[in-house]
């Protein structure tokens, strides 16, 4: 049985110590059980987070309801495609939790990032901007010069501009777990992952 | 703050009731853990508590005393494992929260008063 990734949500950051009284900062993540809904190549389909029966009718609509019924699985509000291996030795229908990933293992995790909106070039690109002063009057926080005169006589393609920021999937690698707790299905990784509290994350397991 | 975030940070903290109440001007002479190499030994600390600051798993605390005629603070985490021991030497009658204003002060100036309980009280 090797599913080799599991689906959580994001609870937020904290520290906690070490034995020997050194602070370490992590990030709470609650993650599965997961229910493994079907079969793929070398991957497998799970389910995270079920939808109570009164809220399936409004959540889903009736071919997403059917596809359940048919695989026999409760409805659930996230099915994502994980990766695995050893696909004999996995049974579908049986559930997946945090006891994949034990302390010390390396891990990452994809989410989607806080969205910031339409944003400056200073905020995006973290460009300096210009004067304030030397007789300048409304280019404090300008972008600047949009590349070459004649010569090339056109902007560059991805020349860093003012525009939506965040709100992509972005995945961090090489985070550590620092504990696991399988009672709670909680993992604490150390340091942040992307997203706010109550994402949608995917916790992979590192060669 | 988050019950999920709350219930991991209890396994962290220490029961207080193994500590002594300490406040702002009181002395305390602290048991730290210090690894050398292997082998653990424990360090005296003491001086007096200038703030303390409660938040929760992060409350922490600062410690000034007078070393060799320089004066040394050192900032605790109250629920760090490296504290093996709090002991109350004195408490102070203080007029503040943060005593910050001991830094400035030298010689005689930098004492607390003791502070005094009323016979029926104690």
């Amino acid at each position: 049985m090797s599913v080799k990734a599991i689906l959580g949500t994001k609870v937020g950051m904290t520290q906690i110590f070490t034995e020997d009284g050194n602070v370490v900062p992590v990030t709470v993540i609650s993650a599965g059980p997961c229910t493994i809904i079907r079969k793929g190549e070398n991957s497998v389909q799970v389910g995270y987070r079920e939808i109570r029966p009164e809220a399936v009718k409004r959540l889903l609509n009736k071919p997403m309801r059917m596809s359940f019924e048919k695989s026999g699985v409760k409805p659930f509000r996230f099915v994502r495609s994980l990766p695995a291996d050893e696909l004999e030795s996995i049974e579908a229908l049986t559930d997946i939790n945090v006891s994949m990933f034990k302390e010390g293992d390396s891990v990452s995790v994809t989410g989607t990032s806080k969205g910031k909106g339409f944003s400056g070039a200073m905020e995006r690109h973290h460009f300096n901007g210009q004067n304030t002063t030397h007789g300048q009057s409304d280019r404090a926080r300008a972008t600047g010069s949009m590349g070459t005169g004649t010569n090339m006589s056109r902007t560059l393609k991805g020349k860093k501009l003012p525009g939506q920021f965040g709100n992509v999937r972005r995945t961090v690698k090489g985070l550590k777990v620092v504990k696991v707790d399988e009672q709670k299905n909680l993992i604490l990784v150390r340091g942040s992952i992307p997203g706010a509290a109550n994402g949608l994350v995917i916790i992979r397991q590192q060669a | 703050m988050n019950p999920v975030i709350e219930s991991v940070e209890r396994n962290y903290q220490k029961n207080k009731q193994d500590f002594p109440n300490f406040f702002p001007g009181d002395t305390v002479r602290l048991e730290i853990k210090v690894r050398e190499g292997e082998k653990e030994r424990l360090q005296a600390f003491e001086g007096v508590v200038i703030a303390r600051r409660h938040n929760g798993l992060r409350e922490n605390f600062t410690v000034r005393k007078i070393s060799y005629g320089v004066g040394v603070e050192r900032t605790f985490m109250f629920h760090s494992p490296s504290i093996a021991a709090i002991t109350l030497l004195r408490s102070g009658k203080v007029a503040r929260g943060k005593l910050y204003y001991l830094r400035d002060r030298v010689g005689k100036k930098t004492r607390v008063k003791d502070k005094i309980y009323s016979k029926d009280k104690a």
